[in-house]
């Protein structure tokens, strides 16, 4: 079946390339450049439009793995990226002060756009940064009105990542079961 | 001694004033960063990091550069889209750090001296500013 759409967003520097990179089973498209504001952000590119890979499921499922650039004043990309997408992983960065903040207005901006709504947040640098916690990020959602599921995850490694996809899908099944 | 990056800025903004001189028909004249933040127009030389238009065109050429890498011709030296009310001509540029001449004709006639303008202005401005136009980008 498929392609299925999956987006990443989150924050510049929170890891959504990193992630698609580990993910893919090709070369990723990718449109990183050198960045201007490297200092400020602590890091030296940044994603302009967006990163494309794709993961074929141990269910033969095929599934599209879009990137989105994290800077506002892409913003237009955003609904491009996410048309018929069935689900969307939102990184965040444990590092900044403002994570949750940022975290829970990534959710409103994507969620959304998403079908039924299926986010998963994805906490990124908690090794270090072992604060806020997930219950911070959980409660800062359901106060908004988002029941997602918030994990840890270093994405880095193909597996985190991979049941961040696995957490989206089971939650679509539950949603076309439930209707 | 190097430029002010305020100047080189300044500069840039004259020397984009002086390129919509020469194209009677020219709407617009901008540098962006490669990243998307504008660097100056050829009205006023204020950067701003919320501007739309610039990181539209940065996506644009990356969007470009990936599709040329696709069909092997390796990265893209130019961008033009033809429009109903004229003509759009990206061209990236700049030895030490890459930026984005945006140049807007009303008149898709003129693509010819839009592209000519275009070129001698890039070679001109790298020859003219060189690292400062890094450091206005970087401090922008």
């Amino acid at each position: 079946m498929g392609p299925y759409r999956i987006v990443f967003a989150g924050p510049i520097g929170a890891g959504k390339t990193t992630a698609i990179q580990a993910l893919s089973d090709i070369p990723p498209i990718s449109t990183e450049v050198a960045s201007v504001e490297a200092e400020a952000v602590g890091k030296q590119t940044t994603t302009v439009a967006f990163d494309l890979g794709q993961v074929l499921l141990e269910n033969g499922d095929l599934v599209q793995l879009y990137g989105a650039p994290g800077q506002a004043r892409f913003d237009f990309m955003w609904p491009m990226i996410s048309e018929n997408a069935i689900g969307a992983v939102i990184l965040a960065d444990n590092r900044r002060p403002d994570t949750i903040e940022l975290t829970v207005e990534y959710v409103r901006e994507f969620a959304p756009r998403i079908t039924a709504g299926n986010c998963v947040v994805g906490v990124g640098r908690s090794d270090l940064h072992p604060k806020p916690g997930v219950d911070a990020y959980q409660d800062a959602l359901e106060a908004e009105g988002f029941a997602i599921p918030v994990m840890e995850v270093d994405i880095r490694r193909k597996e985190h990542t991979l049941l961040l996809l696995d957490v989206l899908l089971a939650r679509l099944e539950a949603t076309h079961d439930g209707a | 001694m190097a430029l002010d990056p305020r100047d080189s800025r300044i500069g840039m903004q004259q020397e984009l004033a002086a390129l919509c001189n020469k194209l009677p028909t020219a709407k617009l004249a901008a540098v962006a960063s490669e990243d998307g933040l504008l660097v100056a127009t050829h009205e006023h030389a204020e950067p701003n990091p919320l501007d739309r238009k610039s990181a539209m065109l940065a996506s644009l050429i990356a969007l470009a550069h990936t599709a040329a890498k696709e069909h092997s011709l390796e990265e893209a030296r130019w961008l033009v889209l033809g429009c109903r009310l004229g003509v759009m001509v990206v061209r990236p540029f700049g030895r030490q750090r890459r930026r984005l001449l945006l140049l807007v004709v009303g008149d898709s006639e003129k693509l010819g001296p839009a592209l000519s303008a275009a070129k001698e202005f890039s070679v001109r401005i790298d020859a003219k500013f060189g690292q400062e136009t890094a450091e206005a980008s970087a401090a922008a």
